[in-house]
C-alpha cells in the first residue's frame, strides 16, 4: 500500500491556503490557485492532502481519460465500445497529477504508443499528464521555473478544456478540464504577468511566526514519520468532514443567491482597482458564493466578498507597476472607500 | 568524526550534508571515512557535473530498444541513488533547474512519469554537496540548502590534523533515535536557534529535531538536554548562534544561551498566542530538564521570543537565490529546449533519440514489410529530430547620465521618466535597470540595479543637476557595473546621456585637459571589453565630441538634442529585443 500523504486537517496554521484550496476544489470554475511563498512552507503538503480528502468521482473502470459513465470522450477508445452496458463504472480519488520540472511536451500532451507501432504496427495514442489529470488537479510546483512552451501548452489547455494533439501522424482531441496550483518562491524568478492572470485565486504564504506553532508543526510531522498510517487514520475524521463540507456546498452553491447589491459592490471594487478585464470580477464573485455556501448563508454577503477580495484579485493588480504601495494594502483601501472596512 | 556517524544513522530524514570544502586529501578522507559508516549494499553514487536531465531522471535505453523491440526506462542517477547517498561535486554551479528536479524527488520520489515506484518505504537518497566556492556571494541553490540538514565546514581543517583512517563507529537505527524525547522547551530553543541563523524553514526545524535526538541517542540518552542542543545547532547551523543585543543583556551576553524553562517573556502583542512562563516539558523529559543549575541561570532573562525575531531572518542567509549560467551564450549546448527540429542546430548535434522514434514510428510497419527489412528498424534521415535549445539571458540596462550644467535639467527630468517607462517595460522583459550619476568629484550610483519597481521610483526622486562633471568616473563606474552584471549572469548594456563635456578627471582633479584624457582612456577600456554601448548626445547643439566619444567607446551614437523619454526609451528597448535572441 502507498504511504497515506500527510492529513489536510493535521496541516497546522496556512489557512489561507487551505481556505484557497478549498474553495477551488468546490468550484472548479474558479480557475486555479497560486501559492506563492519561501520554501518548507507546506504547500505541496497541503496540495496532496486536499486531494486524498476530495469526494471520489465517478468513472468508466480503466479509462484513462476519467470518462464519466454517461459521457464518454469521443477519443476515448475504451469507452466508445458499442456495448455500453459491458462497461463497469467505479468510483476513484480525485486524480491528482504532479508536474515535475523535467517533463517533456510529449509527455504532459501524449503521444504515438511506440511499443505497438514497433510491434505490431498499430497506430495507438498513450494519453499523457493531461488526460490522467481530467477532472481532477494539476500541481506545479516551482511554477515561475517553467519553460515558456510548456507555460504557453498549458495555458493554451486550461483555457479551452480541450488538449489537441497534431504529430506523429495523430489527431486527438481529448477533454482535459483541472484545477490548476501552482505553487513557487517569487525569489526565484518572477511569473509572466500572462500566466499569473489565468490562475483564480493567490495565496501568499510564510512560515509560521509563533514558536507554539512551529513546534507542534514539527510534532506532528515526526508522528506521521513514524506511523503514516495510523496518523492518517486519526485525522480521518476530521478530513471527513471537510469533505462532507465541500460536498454539501457544492448541493448549495446552485442556488445561492448573488443579490444585485453584490454584483455592484464587485464591480465597483474591481474598477477601483483597475482589475483589467471580466476575469476579476467573475472570480470574486465565484468565490464569495462558494464562501458563502461552505458558511451555509443561503445569500452571498459582504462579508464574503471581503474575504475574498484578496485571493481573488491581489495578483491582478499590475496596472501600474511603479505604484508604491503593495497589492493586499490597495485592495485594504479600496474595500474600505467602499465602506467595507 | 561526529557529523559522519549522524549523517549515517539519519539517512534521508535529513536531507543530507553540505559541505564546504576544497577539493584535497582533507575531503577525500571525510568521504571514505563516511563512507566506512555505511552498509556496503548502500548505493553511492557521484554525480556528473553539468548533468543532463535524462542523467538524473532516467531515459530510454536505445540499444535495448532497437535490438527487442521493447522500450525500457533506464533508471537516472536519482533512482539508482535510493536508499543510499548522492554526492554531488561543485555543487554551487548545480542549475537552478537540476537543483529543483532533485529536490523534487526527494520531497516526493519518482515522478518522472514513467513508472511510479509505489513503495511503502521511500528513501530518497541523502544528498551531500560539496560547495566549493570561493566568492562571497556564492552559494549552493537555495532550495538545495534547505533540504540538508548538516553543516560541514572542511575549509580550514589542516590535513596533518586528521587520523588517516579514524574508526567509523556504529550509528543508531532509527526506532532508538525516534523514540527519544524532545521537550516543548528544548523545541523553543531550536526554534530560537534557528530563527537566530536566518534559517525561517520549517524543514530545518524538522531536521534540527531529528538531529537533536539523534546525538541525545549517540550519548546514550532518552531526552534531550542543552549541551546536546547547543551540539545540534553547531553542526547543523554552522554555530551556536549569539543573540541580538536585547535591554536585559548584562551578564547574558556571557551566556549567550537562555537558560530553559525559565523564559520570562515581557508581554509581547504580536505574540499574544505564546504562553508566557515556564513551558512544562513532558513528564518524562521532567528529572533530566529540572537538574539544570540553577546557577547557571543568572539573571539572563531571555529576550523576548516573538514572531518579529522569528521573521525578520528571514532574509539573512540566503545563499543565491537562482543559479544563473555565465552570460557568454554558447547557443545549443545549453540552455532550454524549444522545439524539435529535423535539422540540426549545431553541425556535431546528436539526434533526440525518443523524438526521432516517434517520428519513425508511424512508418515502421510500412517500410519493413517487405523481408529484407523485416524485424528491422528502417529509419530514414527524415525521421531524425533534434532538440533546439535557447538560452535566455536576463539583461541589465545601466544608464550613466551626465549631470553637468550644461545640461538643462528638465532633460534630465526627461530622462527620469524614461527610466520609469523603461522599468515598466523591463517588468515586462524582466530586465534590471540602474542609474549612475556624474555629479561633483566622482560618479555615484543612484540607483543600484533593480526590477523593483517602486524602489526605483522612490530613489528616482529629487537628483538636481548641475556643478562639476567627472564623467570619465562615471563611465568607470558603469563599466564596474556592467562587470558585476556580467558575472551574475546577465547581459549588461551601457546607456550613457552625456554631452561629452567633462571637467573633472579620474583623481578628482578639476583640469579639462586630463578629464579628457582620462575620458578617452575609460572610454577605449570599454569599447575594448565589448560591452553593448548606446552614447546619446545631450548637448543642445549636437556636435562632433559626442560622436568622437562614441566612437572611443565603440558605440552606438544617436543624437537627441531635445532629450525625450520615448525616444530613448524606443532606441534601448530595440537593443534589449535584439540582446534576447
Amino acid at each position: 500500500m502507498q504511504k497515506p500523504p500527510f492529513p489536510f486537517s493535521a496541516i497546522v496554521g496556512q489557512d489561507s491556503i487551505k481556505r484557497a484550496l478549498m474553495i477551488a476544489a468546490v468550484d472548479n470554475t474558479i480557475g486555479g490557485v497560486l501559492i506563492l511563498g519561501d520554501r518548507g512552507t507546506g504547500k505541496s503538503t497541503a496540495i496532496r492532502g486536499l486531494a486524498r480528502l476530495l469526494p471520489k468521482i465517478e468513472t468508466v473502470r480503466s479509462c484513462r481519460y476519467h470518462c464519466p459513465p454517461d459521457a464518454p470522450a469521443t477519443s476515448c477508445q475504451i469507452c466508445n465500445v458499442l456495448d455500453k452496458k459491458s462497461l463497469k463504472s467505479e468510483q476513484i480519488a480525485t486524480p491528482i497529477v504532479d508536474l515535475p520540472l523535467g517533463v517533456t511536451e510529449d509527455r504532459v500532451c501524449g503521444m504515438i504508443d511506440i511499443e505497438k507501432a514497433l510491434t505490431t504496427g498499430e497506430k495507438s495514442f498513450e494519453p499523457g499528464l493531461l488526460a490522467s489529470a481530467h477532472r481532477g488537479f494539476l500541481y506545479i510546483d516551482e511554477v515561475n521555473l517553467l519553460e515558456d512552451h510548456m507555460v504557453d501548452l498549458l495555458l493554451d489547455v486550461a483555457a479551452s478544456g480541450i488538449n489537441i494533439v497534431e504529430r506523429d501522424g495523430m489527431s486527438i482531441r481529448h477533454p482535459a478540464r483541472f484545477v490548476l496550483v501552482g505553487s513557487g518562491n517569487p525569489e526565484e524568478g518572477d511569473l509572466r504577468p500572462q500566466m499569473l492572470d489565468r490562475f483564480g485565486l493567490s495565496v501568499d504564504v510564510t512560515s509560521p511566526d509563533n514558536v507554539k506553532d512551529r513546534i507542534e508543526i514539527v510534532r506532528r510531522r515526526d508522528a506521521y514519520e513514524q506511523d503514516p498510517v495510523g496518523f492518517s487514520k486519526k485525522w480521518q475524521r476530521k478530513d471527513t468532514a471537510e469533505r462532507k463540507k465541500i460536498e454539501s456546498a457544492r448541493e448549495r452553491m446552485v442556488d445561492t443567491i448573488v443579490s444585485d447589491e453584490i454584483m455592484e459592490l464587485v464591480t465597483r471594487l474591481c474598477m477601483a482597482l483597475g482589475v483589467d478585464g471580466l476575469r476579476g470580477e467573475l472570480t470574486l464573485m465565484r468565490a464569495a458564493r462558494v464562501e458563502a455556501a461552505l458558511a451555509g448563508r443561503e445569500s452571498v454577503s459582504t462579508v464574503d466578498v471581503r474575504l475574498m477580495a484578496p485571493m481573488a484579485l491581489r495578483h491582478r493588480l499590475r496596472r501600474d507597476p511603479l505604484e508604491e504601495a503593495s497589492g493586499t494594502a490597495r485592495i485594504d483601501r479600496a474595500l474600505e472607500e467602499l465602506g467595507l472596512g | 568524526m561526529l557529523t559522519a556517524r549522524i549523517a549515517a544513522s539519519g539517512g534521508a530524514h535529513l536531507g543530507g550534508v553540505h559541505i564546504l570544502a576544497h577539493p584535497g586529501p582533507v575531503l577525500t578522507s571525510w568521504l571514505d571515512g563516511f563512507r566506512r559508516h555505511l552498509l556496503p549494499e548502500n548505493p553511492w553514487i557521484r554525480l556528473p557535473v553539468r548533468p543532463s536531465t535524462e542523467a538524473l531522471l532516467g531515459s530510454v535505453d536505445v540499444m535495448d530498444a532497437f535490438q527487442s523491440g521493447v522500450i525500457r526506462h533506464v533508471e537516472g542517477v536519482l533512482e539508482r541513488a535510493s536508499g543510499g547517498w548522492l554526492i554531488m561535486p561543485m555543487a554551487e554551479s548545480l542549475e537552478t533547474r537540476n537543483a529543483s528536479i532533485i529536490s523534487q524527488f526527494m520531497d516526493e520520489g519518482d515522478q518522472s512519469g514513467s513508472e511510479a515506484i509505489e513503495s511503502d518505504v521511500f528513501t530518497g537518497p541523502g544528498l551531500i554537496a560539496i560547495d566549493e566556492s570561493s566568492d562571497e556571494g556564492e552559494s549552493i541553490p537555495g532550495g538545495l540548502a534547505d533540504r540538508l540538514g548538516l553543516r560541514l565546514d572542511l575549509r580550514d581543517v589542516l590535513y596533518s590534523s586528521i587520523e588517516p583512517d579514524w574508526p567509523a563507529l556504529p550509528g543508531i537505527p532509527e526506532k532508538v533515535w525516534r523514540s527519544v524525547q524532545i521537550g516543548d522547551d528544548a523545541m523553543e530553543q531550536l526554534v530560537v536557534y534557528a530563527a537566530l541563523s536566518g534559517h525561517p524553514s520549517m524543514r530545518k526545524l524538522i531536521h534540527l529535531s531529528h538531529g537533536a535526538r539523534i546525538l541525545a541517542a549517540l550519548q546514550g540518552d532518552d531526552v534531550v538536554t542543552e549541551d546536546v542542543i547547543r551540539l545540534t545547532a553547531q553542526l547543523f547551523l554552522g554555530g551556536v548562534p549569539e543573540w541580538p543585543n536585547a535591554p536585559e543583556e548584562e551578564e547574558a551576553s556571557s551566556e549567550a544561551q537562555t537558560s530553559k524553562g525559565e523564559n520570562q517573556h515581557p508581554p509581547s502583542p504580536v505574540d499574544a498566542s505564546h504562553p508566557s512562563e515556564n513551558i512544562q516539558s513532558d513528564a518524562s523529559a521532567t528529572p533530566e530538564e529540572k537538574n539544570v543549575d540553577p546557577s547557571q541561570d543568572k539573571a539572563s532573562t531571555a529576550p523576548p521570543i516573538d514572531a518579529h525575531l522569528l521573521a525578520s531572518n528571514t532574509r539573512s542567509k540566503r545563499g543565491r537565490a537562482s543559479g544563473k549560467s555565465k552570460a557568454g551564450v554558447t547557443a545549443g549546448r545549453r540552455g532550454q529546449i524549444y522545439v524539435s527540429r529535423s535539422v540540426p542546430q549545431l553541425p556535431d548535434q546528436k539526434p533526440d533519440i525518443m523524438a526521432t522514434l516517434r517520428a519513425y514510428a508511424p512508418w515502421h510497419h510500412l517500410r519493413t514489410r517487405s523481408s529484407e527489412h523485416a524485424g528491422r528498424l528502417a529509419i530514414r534521415s527524415e525521421d531524425f529530430r533534434y532538440q533546439w535549445r535557447r538560452q535566455r539571458v536576463e539583461q541589465s540596462v545601466i544608464f550613466v547620465v551626465d549631470a553637468s550644467g550644461s545640461t538643462a535639467l528638465e532633460r534630465y527630468g526627461e530622462t527620469k521618466s524614461a527610466i520609469e517607462q523603461l522599468l515598466a517595460e523591463c517588468y515586462i522583459q524582466r530586465c534590471n535597470v540602474s542609474l549612475i550619476g556624474c555629479k561633483g568629484l566622482q560618479a555615484e550610483c543612484l540607483l543600484p540595479p533593480t526590477r523593483s519597481l517602486t524602489s526605483a521610483k522612490r530613489k528616482l526622486g529629487g537628483y538636481p543637476g548641475g556643478g562639476a562633471t567627472p564623467l570619465a568616473s562615471g563611465l568607470l563606474a558603469g563599466l564596474a557595473a556592467a562587470r558585476s552584471a556580467e558575472r551574475t549572469g546577465l547581459m549588461p548594456h551601457l546607456v550613457i546621456l552625456t554631452d561629452g563635456r567633462s571637467n573633472i578627471d579620474l583623481e578628482g582633479a578639476a583640469n579639462r585637459k586630463s578629464a579628457q584624457d582620462d575620458v578617452t582612456k575609460v572610454a577605449r577600456h570599454i569599447a575594448f571589453t565589448g560591452v553593448s554601448t548606446i552614447c546619446f548626445d545631450v548637448s543642445r547643439r549636437p556636435g562632433k565630441r559626442v560622436r568622437e566619444l562614441s566612437a572611443q567607446l565603440g558605440a552606438d551614437y544617436r543624437s537627441l538634442p531635445h532629450v525625450n523619454a520615448a525616444s530613448i526609451s524606443t532606441v534601448v528597448s530595440q537593443r534589449l529585443q535584439g540582446g534576447a535572441r
